[in-house]
């Protein structure tokens, strides 16, 4: 059986001296439902400027590892070596909604033959979900439905989803702007892409890639 | 045989919409039939016959049998020169090129070296000095020639965004890249080959003319002015290119890669209707959820959220009664044919979306049965499922269930079933 624990682990074992950071609980209860920091979180620039180190070495501690992109994000991954890390679980199924959004996507703006890049990023007015290419062909409206996401209520639940993880704002005139954490979803289609491993040994070369070596653009990984 | 300049002039003059055509098409190899067709399009009533105007563009030599493939044709490569100079369009050349150029370069100049401090060989330095001369010319010209190729097609690979896909924006980049940009400025940087040599052929003429024994003072004012051009305006013309084609070439890239990343994993999703789960471990979203125990109240407040839980009926399927016989004849002849289908066609891997592709025409009961035949008959059909649940819109209807894959059993393979 189990439930959510709410409840912030204790204090490891740190100096006395050292004064206790702030927002820690915050960033503790958002790291446990998958959330990414950037700009325009409260908690942003504490951990992604002024305190990332102390951050880092104290989640380290319990088993999580912080990151800090150099593309403007903050997120948290499980150290898989830690006893207590390795039994919480991580969410694949909400991975493999967002991975299948996001190939779609791409696959869409390839086709137009647009900036993929700034299509996603920087669209001024903002994303409508009406006009995202997920439910508009028949081929896509099929993986879409397969992987459960075949109708307009669906589709907007997982953009909820993807507003709770970082990944993108919601606004109140019901557009979406894309945040940078979504590079992460975009880092691993490029992964994809680099390897070009023949189609039934893709498995086999996603696997053997690290998280480390995800992006193009160096990421800093706090080192204990 | 020499062909008159008024006539072939006289020729362009008044084809000059034909000449524009075959412009137009300067990469295709033309068959006879080919150019009878460019003829034809663009003749009106006054217009020799399609068969004269190719005779004369054969005739005046502006067009020439290629090499392969055999009874082809193209643009006579002088012709083509010259409507290039016209149009000031720019053909970018290879490293190797320039390397040639180099390479006479160096042999003009031992030539000169070895000429000029002896008397009597004042005429062969002068005419090493004119091949130092040409031959830096040629080298300029080309790499002028590149360096403008390489914008025109950046600029057209920018501009002409929505006719080309990512990849193959990437891919036109890529080869200018590789093949012209960075071998370039490998010849061209500063330390490297080229400048070593324009350094060298400097010394020389400084010290020729310190020891006033210069054969050609104009041609060596021109080729230490072509050496400077070559330092400023050319390198720094190919350093511009660099700069500003990287973060293009590297941004394509990206796009690249997202591009045929996410094509393949939309094909392994179409294949398996699921993701390796190491591509979604990748993502490794944290679900703190964490083993403990229940306390009893915990338990009791569930119990009670679902106390007055009513499910809903369950919608029974109506297969009607007066038309069901039908039905269920045309159902087992969709059977019949399903299992009488050649061996190499099973497994079928997802049989209701193959009852669908395959019998368009039949209502949603009647494949509705079939598929109930099949999972029924356990004797002749393995039938197995598999998640994910998909949804078939079959006949008039949608059906949602799991993925069923078919396959027969060996010893009923094309035993038909009486109905």
């Amino acid at each position: 059986m189990t439930t959510d624990n709410t409840s912030i682990p204790s204090a490891p074992e740190a100096s006395p001296s050292v004064a206790p950071l702030p927002a820690l609980r915050q960033i503790f209860e958002e790291l446990k439902s998958g959330r990414h920091w950037s700009f325009g979180d409260p908690v942003y620039f504490e951990l992604f400027d002024h305190n990332f180190a102390a951050y880092a070495d104290w989640f380290s501690q319990i088993g999580i590892q912080l990151h800090r992109d150099e593309r403007g994000f903050c997120h948290a991954t499980l150290d898989k070596d830690d006893d207590a890390a390795s039994q919480i679980s991580t969410n694949t199924k909400t991975a493999s909604n967002l991975i299948l959004f996001t190939a779609i996507w791409i696959e869409a703006l390839a086709d137009s033959g647009r900036n993929i890049h700034d299509e996603i990023f920087r669209k001024p007015e903002g994303h409508r979900l009406e006009n995202l290419p997920h439910l508009a062909t028949e081929s896509h409206r099929r993986l879409m439905t397969d992987a459960g996401l075949g109708t307009a209520e669906e589709l907007n639940g997982l953009l909820k989803t993807l507003q709770r993880l970082g990944f993108a704002t919601i606004l109140p005139d019901d557009t979406f702007r894309i945040r940078p954490p979504f590079h992460r979803l975009l880092d691993i289609c490029q992964e994809y892409g680099r390897f070009s491993p023949a189609p039934d040994t893709a498995q086999n070369a996603t696997s053997s890639s690290t998280p480390a070596s995800s992006s193009s653009a160096p990421s800093d990984t706090a080192e204990k | 045989m020499i062909v008159p300049l008024r006539e072939a002039a006289s020729f362009l003059c008044n084809h000059e919409w034909f000449v524009s055509r075959l412009w137009q098409h300067r990469d295709e190899a033309w068959t006879d039939a080919d150019l009878l067709g460019f003829a034809e399009n663009v003749s009106n009533e006054n217009s020799p016959s399609p068969k004269h105007l190719v005779a004369e563009l054969k005739k005046h030599r502006f067009i020439v049998e290629r090499i392969e493939p055999s009874a082809t044709w193209e643009l006579a490569p002088a012709f083509q020169g010259w409507i290039e100079h016209l149009n000031m369009t720019a053909r970018p050349v290879r490293s190797e090129v320039i390397d040639g150029f180099i390479l006479a370069l160096e042999t003009a100049l031992k030539e000169f070296s070895r000429a000029w401090p002896a008397p009597d060989s004042w005429a062969s330095a002068r005419e090493a000095l004119q091949d130092i001369w040409q031959q830096l010319r040629k080298t300029i010209e080309n790499l002028a020639a590149t360096q403008l190729a390489i914008t025109n097609e950046v600029s057209e690979i920018k501009t002409s965004r929505v006719s080309l896909s990512a990849t193959e924006r990437f891919r036109r980049i890529n080869r200018l890249w590789k093949t012209y940009l960075l071998p370039m400025l490998d010849l061209l940087d500063t330390g490297k080959k080229f400048p070593a040599l324009c350094d060298h052929i400097e010394q020389e003429l400084a010290l020729a003319l310190s020891k006033h024994a210069l054969p050609e003072r104009r041609v060596a004012i021109r080729i230490t002015d072509e050496i400077r051009t070559l330092r400023h305006s050319i390198l720094d013309g190919f350093r511009a290119a660099h700069s500003e084609i990287r973060p293009l070439h590297e941004r394509l890239r990206r796009e690249s890669e997202w591009t045929q990343g996410a094509a393949r994993i939309l094909q392994h999703f179409t294949r398996e209707r699921d993701f390796p789960q190491q591509l979604a471990a990748r993502l490794a979203i944290p679900n703190f959820r964490l083993r403990t125990n229940l306390t009893d109240a915990v338990l009791k407040r569930c119990a009670a959220q679902w106390q007055n839980y009513q499910p809903n009926k369950i919608a029974a399927i109506d297969f009607g009664s007066t038309a069901d016989m039908t039905r269920k004849r045309q159902a087992h002849q969709v059977f019949d044919r399903c299992i009488k289908l050649p061996p190499k066609r099973f497994p079928i891997p997802d049989f209701v979306a193959f009852l669908a592709k395959e019998f368009p025409d039949e209502d949603f009961y009647t494949l509705l049965r079939t598929l109930s035949l099949v999972l029924n008959d356990t004797r002749r059909v393995d039938s197995d499922f598999h998640l994910p649940r998909s949804e078939y819109n079959i006949g008039c209807g949608t059906l949602c269930l799991a993925r069923v894959s078919v396959n027969l059993r060996k010893h009923s393979q094309h035993r038909p079933r009486n109905p």
